[in-house]
């Protein structure tokens, strides 16, 4: 019996110690979500957390052994992370007074609607992230680069992050969230992210699992205002248990954002994506795309929401979910699901999941390719379509090489 | 170069070619004409290994077994199908495919593979002779080609690969007329004394263009006559009825 307990934490104020042992009592009441509870239907965290943990460690030790390896395929500026906390900052001279990034203060948090309970969780036990803020009117010349690395040993420990982005009024950038998990895995991450895009901001966020050990819960939450845009590439990999959700507010009218996820899942990996895209004002646009590939005995869930309010006429919103199942064991659940209360809207969604197209195999195999050189091109070209809608020439390449990578190491 | 021996061949237990012998030498072109539903796709799909038939008889290709080689084998050792119906795939583009192909093939014959820029240039030389805009190479594969694009883009494969057998399955089929001769063209640029052709088809059309040595009527599973050009030319006027009813 996993059996969790509020660390002594010293040095805090009055405020922070209230504040944490009040979420802790909420959380202590409600415990880990259970399938019960819609929004975990699909992902068993409370089993999958009481089988592999009899205890959990909150306080984080001070990590060594940092990694400090730089992608040396194009200009960039960098920001390292060990075990969700920065180390090194390093920004182009071009783009040093546009950014302002600092570690995460008590202060720093502000009250959310909606909670869940690993959201009620992190807030007990948080230990550490950060604010960036890109300043306002600052088109950042190169992209910046967060490399999310986590140590070697890290059993038994439990990490609740925070990481606040503020993109501010104007701004526009491409920011590379790269998780790599050298870690023998056993520990529990609970991330919780903001995105703030205020009036015109044009950001480009691209989130790459190479490696992630973890049992993992990330959520985030991205507010949008007037014209703003967020377009969210996804690409995952070798990633041991993942729920993932992300919650969209459009607050202001013309604000867009866009969701692209491709996923690879094998042996007994699982992995959720959950996305509530809110239409809150009018004249707003959302789009979803998420393809997963699994093999072995895999777990691939996407449940999907799109909710337009009352006053969110004009609204245009799609969702497309695809998987390909290479074999009989694997699971594919999809769960889409519009709410919608404007009577002037475009929104629809479209779902899909079979094996590989038997012709398509065939045809290539006729030219000399074998089964799984075949299999392989074909998945390259089920997952391209979303690098192509890449703007910046050298992440494009460099996302292309990662899938090219990800889809020779099916078998 | 390939001799087929009383091919028996069924899908879901049903029988669709009875007892089917033919050979082919190198340097010869043959064509086989059939109604629908002769058999004549499925011998098509039999030789290059398509899985979904039970299949009986011999076929030796260059000396060895074919049926009991995997298809990938089959086109590394010097055969070709040319589709009838292309398969799209949406997300490769044509000349990704086409270095992909071509690379794997030239291994499988311990030869060096194509330099991005060796590849370029050669699949650009070939695509000229067949009349093929470059910009189609970037295009997904067979995604939104027209027919003729479709066709001539098997064509460009075969003169890329450079098969000793070449299969085209109703090769002529949804052409116009100029394209009709563009790969009629191809073919005939393409043909030697150390290679061979079969080809597939309903009508006399496209072989005003290529000129076959040999003519065989494809009727019920099985080839009920041989003769040469004047036997399709009979075709064409008198139609398939007197030879299936004989």
């Amino acid at each position: 019996m996993l059996n969790i307990s509020l660390p002594n934490y010293k040095k805090i104020s009055v405020a922070e110690k209230k504040f944490r042992q009040q979420n802790f009592d909420i959380f202590k009441k409600n415990g880990f979500p259970i399938r019960k509870d819609e929004n975990w239907k699909f992902t068993n965290i409370k089993e999958k957390i009481e089988n592999s943990f009899s205890n959990l460690n909150f306080l984080q030790k001070k990590n060594k052994n940092i990694r400090e390896k730089l992608l040396k395929e194009f200009k960039h500026s960098s920001i390292f992370l060990q075990d969700g906390d920065l180390t090194k900052i390093n920004i182009q001279i071009a783009d040093k007074k546009k950014i302002k990034i600092k570690n995460l203060k008590f202060s720093d948090i502000k009250k959310q609607r909606s909670l869940n309970t690993l959201g009620i969780l992190n807030n007990a036990f948080f230990s550490g992230g950060f604010v960036i803020s890109i300043k306002q009117n600052a088109d950042l010349k190169y992209p910046l680069i967060f490399y999310n690395n986590f140590s070697k040993k890290l059993n038994n420990c439990g990490l609740n992050k925070k990481y606040i982005f503020n993109f501010l009024k104007n701004s526009s950038a491409n920011i590379v969230f790269v998780n790599n998990d050298f870690s023998e895995g056993n520990y529990f991450l609970n991330q919780n992210s903001n995105y703030n895009l205020d009036t015109n901001a044009k950001i480009n966020f691209y989130n790459i699992y190479l490696r992630n050990n973890s049992i993992n819960y990330s959520s985030v939450t991205a507010n949008i205002n007037q014209d703003a845009s967020l377009k969210f590439i996804n690409i995952l990999s070798n990633t041991l248990f993942l729920k993932k959700d992300f919650f969209t507010n459009l607050n202001e009218k013309n604000s867009n954002c866009e969701i692209y996820s491709n996923a690879i899942l094998k042996q007994n990996e699982h992995f959720e994506l959950q996305t509530v895209m809110s239409h809150l004002a009018p004249h707003c646009t959302s789009y979803q795309k998420v393809k997963k590939v699994l093999e072995d005995d895999a777990k691939g869930v996407y449940q999907g929401k799109i909710y337009v309010k009352k006053n969110a006429q004009k609204t245009d919103a799609y969702q497309l979910s695809k998987a390909i199942l290479l074999n009989n064991e694997t699971e594919f659940d999809a769960k889409p699901e519009l709410e919608i209360y404007a009577d002037d809207v475009k929104c629809s969604h479209g779902s899909s999941s079979g094996n590989l197209d038997e012709n398509a195999i065939f045809y290539l195999m006729s030219r000399g390719l074998d089964r799984k050189q075949a299999t392989n091109l074909l998945i390259e070209g089920f997952f391209r379509d979303i690098a192509e809608t890449i703007n910046h020439t050298e992440i494009k390449k460099y996302l292309i090489k990662i899938i090219e990578r990800k889809a020779n190491e099916i078998r | 170069m390939l001799e087929i021996k009383n091919l028996k061949a069924s899908i879901n237990k049903k029988e669709i070619l009875k007892g089917l012998n033919l050979n082919i030498k190198a340097g010869e072109v043959h064509a086989i004409m059939g109604p629908n539903g002769s058999g004549k796709s499925t011998l098509a799909n039999v030789l290059s290994g398509k899985k979904d038939y039970d299949v009986k008889g011999s076929v030796i290709f260059d000396k060895e077994d074919l049926l009991e080689l995997p298809i990938e084998e089959r086109s590394r050792k010097g055969l070709f199908l040319a589709f009838q119906y292309p398969v799209e795939i949406p997300g490769v583009s044509t000349s990704n495919f086409l270095r992909t192909t071509l690379n794997s093939i030239r291994k499988s014959k311990s030869q060096k593979e194509l330099s991005a820029l060796d590849f370029l240039k050669l699949v650009k030389e070939k695509s000229a002779e067949l009349n093929i805009d470059e910009k189609f190479l970037s295009r997904p594969l067979n995604v939104g080609f027209s027919g003729g694009e479709k066709k001539k883009n098997e064509i460009l494969q075969m003169k890329l690969i450079q098969p000793k057998l070449a299969v085209l399955d109703e090769t002529d089929s949804g052409l116009d007329i100029d394209a009709l001769k563009i790969v009629a063209n191809g073919v005939n640029t393409y043909k030697n004394k150390s290679n061979a052709f079969l080809i597939i088809t309903h009508y006399q059309r496209l072989l005003n263009y290529i000129k076959p040595d040999f003519v065989h009527v494809l009727s019920n599973g099985q080839i009920i006559k041989s003769g040469c050009m004047e036997l399709a030319e009979d075709l064409e006027k008198t139609g398939y009825q007197k030879y299936t009813n004989a």
